[in-house]
């Protein structure tokens, strides 16, 4: 008896209704478990109670039965009622920044989305903080993320490009699994034609494609995507081996490590030149070795652990001869007879010049060398050089 | 007015129901094997690793733990095999994929191992390859929910030609119950392994298909057939058989659709609600118990299970009531407005059980709650109830002096619904469905094109300069080509002795000298080493140098025309 007492003296302190025909119509909708029909009944409230003080809860209901139907217009135009009522209104906010992605992006649009996005940053401690936000606290981060994700695009949208990359950055600290924010970063990233770029583009795009469970993308996207880092990735290296191993390893790892290399497709190119010449001939490709070194930018070191130690068996073509008619030093290219490279310094004059493109083969110990035009000098036997 | 007694949650619950994952709905696990056979010694495939590895991919993205087997002998498959059917249980959904040489002998359909090189018989290579029937006894008896078996290997067999085989694979006669099975091309014809592709055409289109949301097994098989037909000129038909008795979906709908788990228990939750709206609690308590049983997750679950105690109560109270218990029929009757604050018919019911109790006070009581709670015709209602007892009963008189009751507040009207706080899991959901604007393709095209790799040079050839040209530079873009004089040089020695190559677009030099043993280089590279010999140029003035004899014998500057000869002699 007390029990049922309390039931009804506890509802005298009822918050008021407009009258109690807009009381009968919010039952109707409550009674009603059919969004489409629910919406129905609330487009009637609100078109009948427009300035009714139960506004914010009825938008929220619209919100709620839009949601149900999967009507992103009829949410949108619910959390701008929200919005409109409550600047800080965190269900409106919210469902404004995370659809707006999916929406035209006008300049008022994402303006709309900024704001919103900022706002939920801005309240999400109190928020989080209130009796009904502490009970949802492991959602912060994730909220946090999507506002994060939503400036992101909002800056990608005004070719910002470099604040919609830290903005997805910080979205995917916050929520690592999401694989929209990779597609997105991989996506600005793919057409930068720097090649740290392009790796980090791959290693989104692979992360976007290959992260399965929760945060992964819909079967299309997902398809548009790997389509989009296929590319990218035979645009770069060629084409697609490795590429299975890269996106294993995005599947663990949210952003590319500082070692992360995908050989490039010249790259790819030079080795299998290396490897057939390494395998033709072993001669030249260790000559070749030797000058790719002393033609790098540490040439002249390079050279300093070569002199005076003997040089490995080489095979040269001449091509000039310098000292007269009895020489003393003939000019031959290792690699080709018309590139000038070694200069072979006889220790006795010669009694004449080799034929042009003879080839001759030689050791020696390197004595002099000079970079910039390549020329490294040799000195040999006149006797121990053969072909001559 | 029963209809109030139907809530916000119940919506929330049928909106939802189609959304839950198909996996969580079934009550087992979604395990397959996928093997794909490549590397036979005899008649070895291109595409059927690559098939299963394109399949591991499809299903494990469909929320199958998947075993992987590559290339597989005999003693690997069996083992592959043995592992797979161990993990398959009651409820579960199994599904074989194979992809490489089957054959069917004394029609059983056999999966040819790639250990298999010869057989002197049929018997022979029966016990040399891998029976499908054991794999189906098996089945059978492992009560797993459904099984699937997809074999992309009607290919040309390898055996066939020495052991007169048919062609393909046999119809399959020992498949079970709830088993689907899915051959590449129909029984007894062969299908084709795609040589210029990575994939079958049967599993190229499967393993895409499979991928997309809300189709039935047997939606993802009509379109693959339609696919492989097109791709083959109509000369390969995919075939299935199925005795699945409910659907089956890859990928359940993203929303709007249901499974048929999903649709027989929301069913069930709806049709509990629907009974609960006309007071028939049995079936309402029976249907919501059935839900709860199979344990469906999420707000199904939740709705079933946090209206039973309502439904029991008001069951208990509306018995009670009728059997003249009324004191009890009224605690019932308040336990049930404690649990379902807005069911203004158990305040009624619960009045008139009061009255019949001779208990007007609390009759008074309950007919106060329809004046708070209740629609307005409600109200007056109690009202009329009111002014009959006012005379008998002062707290009758005393309520309706005190004028009409506030109605609650929106917040308990709706007090399923959270207000303030977003419904996250939809803002998730939607948002991503919602955020598929990026024109990955556009983005797509704005890439360079893969740089063509030029092959090795062969070893016979001579060294050329490019060998050494380090560091390598990226091509950023494809450029209108440029030919230089090193790409000369070998263009040289590729016409050396052909005579019909001036284009108008290049000139022709020829040079001729008596000497012998002179060298030439024009711009700086030397090109010959033998006179006379002809080059094709593009137009334009070249500078000639001969070296005799180790020394530059002298310079020249030509001009090359297009389209014209130009001979040279060089004395």
């Amino acid at each position: 008896m007390m029990r049922l007492a309390l039931l009804v003296t506890g509802l005298l302190s009822a918050q008021e209704w407009t009258d109690r025909a807009e009381y009968d119509l919010a039952l109707s909708v409550r009674a009603q478990p059919a969004p489409q029909a629910r919406m129905v009944l609330l487009d009637q409230w609100k078109q009948r109670y427009p300035g009714s003080p139960m506004r914010i809860a009825r938008a929220e209901l619209t919100l709620g039965a839009a949601q149900m139907l999967g009507d992103t217009t009829r949410i949108l135009d619910a959390s701008r009622d929200l919005v409109a009522a409550d600047a800080n209104s965190f269900p409106g906010l919210y469902w404004i920044a995370a659809l707006a992605p999916g929406q035209t992006a006008s300049t008022k649009q994402l303006a709309e989305a900024e704001n919103a996005a900022r706002k939920l940053m801005k309240g999400a401690d109190a928020f989080f903080a209130t009796p009904a936000g502490k009970a949802h606290a492991v959602q912060k981060k994730q909220v946090l993320a999507m506002a994060h994700r939503t400036l992101g695009w909002v800056e990608w949208r005004r070719n910002s490009v470099d604040a919609a990359l830290v903005e997805l950055q910080t979205s995917l600290e916050l929520n690592p699994r999401n694989a929209e924010a990779s597609a997105w970063t991989g996506t600005i990233l793919a057409p930068n034609p720097d090649r740290a770029k392009k790796t980090q583009a791959i290693w989104h795009l692979a992360r976007a494609s290959f992260l399965d469970g929760d945060g992964s993308l819909p079967a299309q996207q997902r398809r548009d995507v790997r389509s989009l880092l296929e590319t990218a990735y035979t645009s770069h290296h060629g084409a697609l081996d490795g590429l299975e191993e890269v996106g294993a390893k995005t599947r663990e790892v949210v952003m590319p490590p500082e070692t992360f290399q995908i050989e490039s497709a010249t790259e790819v190119g030079q080795r299998k030149a290396d490897e057939a010449l390494a395998q033709a001939n072993p001669q030249l490709f260790e000559w070749v070795k030797i000058r790719r070194r002393l033609a790098g930018a540490n040439g002249e070191a390079e050279y300093r652990k070569l002199e005076g130690s003997p040089l490995l068996t080489l095979k040269g073509y001449v091509i000039r001869c310098d000292g007269g008619a009895k020489p003393n030093e003939v000019v031959v290219g290792v690699q080709d007879s018309s590139i000038e490279e070694i200069v072979l310094k006889l220790d006795s004059r010669a009694a004449k010049c080799p034929d042009i493109g003879l080839a001759l083969e030689f050791e020696g110990l390197p004595v002099a060398f000079v970079k910039e035009p390549f020329r490294m000098t040799v000195g040999v036997e006149v006797k121990a050089v053969r072909g001559w | 007015m029963k209809g109030l007694m139907k809530f916000a949650m119940v919506a929330v619950a049928a909106a939802l129901v189609p959304l839950c994952m198909a996996q969580q709905q079934e009550e087992g696990k979604r395990i397959a094997l996928v093997i794909g056979n490549d590397a036979y010694s005899i008649r070895p495939l291109q595409n059927a690793v690559n098939d299963s590895r394109s399949m591991q991919k499809a299903l494990a993205g469909s929320g199958f733990q998947v075993i992987h087997k590559e290339n597989a002998g005999k003693v690997a498959m069996e083992e592959a095999v043995a592992t797979f059917l161990e993990k398959v249980g009651p409820g579960d959904i199994a599904l074989l994929y194979y992809a490489g040489h089957a054959i069917q002998i004394e029609n059983e359909n056999v999966l040819v191992p790639t250990d298999f090189e010869s057989a002197r018989s049929l018997i022979d290579a029966k016990f040399k390859s891998f029976s499908l029937t054991p794999v189906f006894d098996h089945f059978k008896k492992s009560r797993a929910k459904s099984v699937i078996v997809i074999i992309d290997a009607c290919r040309s067999n390898p055996v066939a030609q020495t052991h007169s085989l048919k062609a393909g694979l046999a119809t399959p006669l020992d498949a079970g119950k709830n088993t689907y099975i899915a051959f590449s091309t129909n029984p007894n014809n062969v299908a084709g392994d795609n040589p210029n592709g990575r994939n079958s055409w049967f599993t190229e289109a499967l393993a895409a298909i499979i991928a997309e949301p809300g189709l039935t097994i047997d939606d993802v098989f009509t379109r693959v057939r339609e696919k492989v037909e097109n791709a083959t000129a109509g000369k390969q038909t995919p075939w299935s058989y199925s005795s699945l008795t409910s659907k089956f979906y890859f990928h359940p709908p993203l929303s709007g659709e249901s499974t048929s788990n999903e649709t027989l228990i929301s069913k069930w939750l709806e049709d509990a609600l629907r009974n609960e709206q006309y007071g028939n609690w049995s079936e309402a308590i029976e249907l919501a118990e059935r839900v709860v049983k199979q344990k469906p997750g999420g707000m199904v679950e939740e709705t079933a299970q946090s209206r039973l105690p309502y439904l029991k109560a008001r069951e208990a109270a509306q018995t009670k009531l009728e059997r003249g218990e009324y004191k009890d029929a009224i605690a019932q009757f308040e336990q049930s407005l404690k649990l379902e604050p807005f069911d203004v018919d158990a305040a009624f019911e619960g009045s008139s059980g009061a009255l019949l109790a001779d208990d007007l006070p609390r009759a008074v009581l309950l007919l106060q709650v329809v004046r708070q709670r209740g629609t307005t015709p409600q109200v007056q209602r109690a009202d009329a109830i009111l002014k009959e007892l006012a005379a008998a009963e002062p707290t009758a008189a005393s309520a309706l002096k005190s004028g009409a009751m506030k109605p609650p507040a929106v917040y308990e009207v709706f007090h399923t619904h959270k207000f303030g706080v977003p419904d996250w899991e939809s803002g998730w959901r939607l948002s991503r469905q919602a955020a598929a604007s990026v024109d990955y393709a556009a983005v797509a095209k704005l890439l360079p094109p893969p740089p063509v790799i030029a092959p090795p040079a062969p070893p016979a050839a001579p060294p050329v300069a490019a060998v050494v040209a380090a560091p390598p530079v990226e091509v950023a873009q494809a450029e209108e080509p440029r030919i230089t004089l090193d790409d000369l040089y070998v263009d040289v020695k590729a016409i050396a002795g052909t005579r019909d190559f001036v284009t108008e677009e290049f000139g022709q030099l020829t040079i001729r000298s008596a000497a012998k043993g002179m060298g030439l280089m024009v711009d700086g590279k030397a090109v010959s080493r033998k006179l006379p010999f002809t080059v094709k140029l593009p137009p334009g003035k070249y500078e000639l140098r001969m070296i005799e004899g180790g020394k530059p014998r002298g310079e020249r500057r030509v001009e090359v025309k297009s389209g014209i000869n130009t001979d040279l002699d060089l004395h």
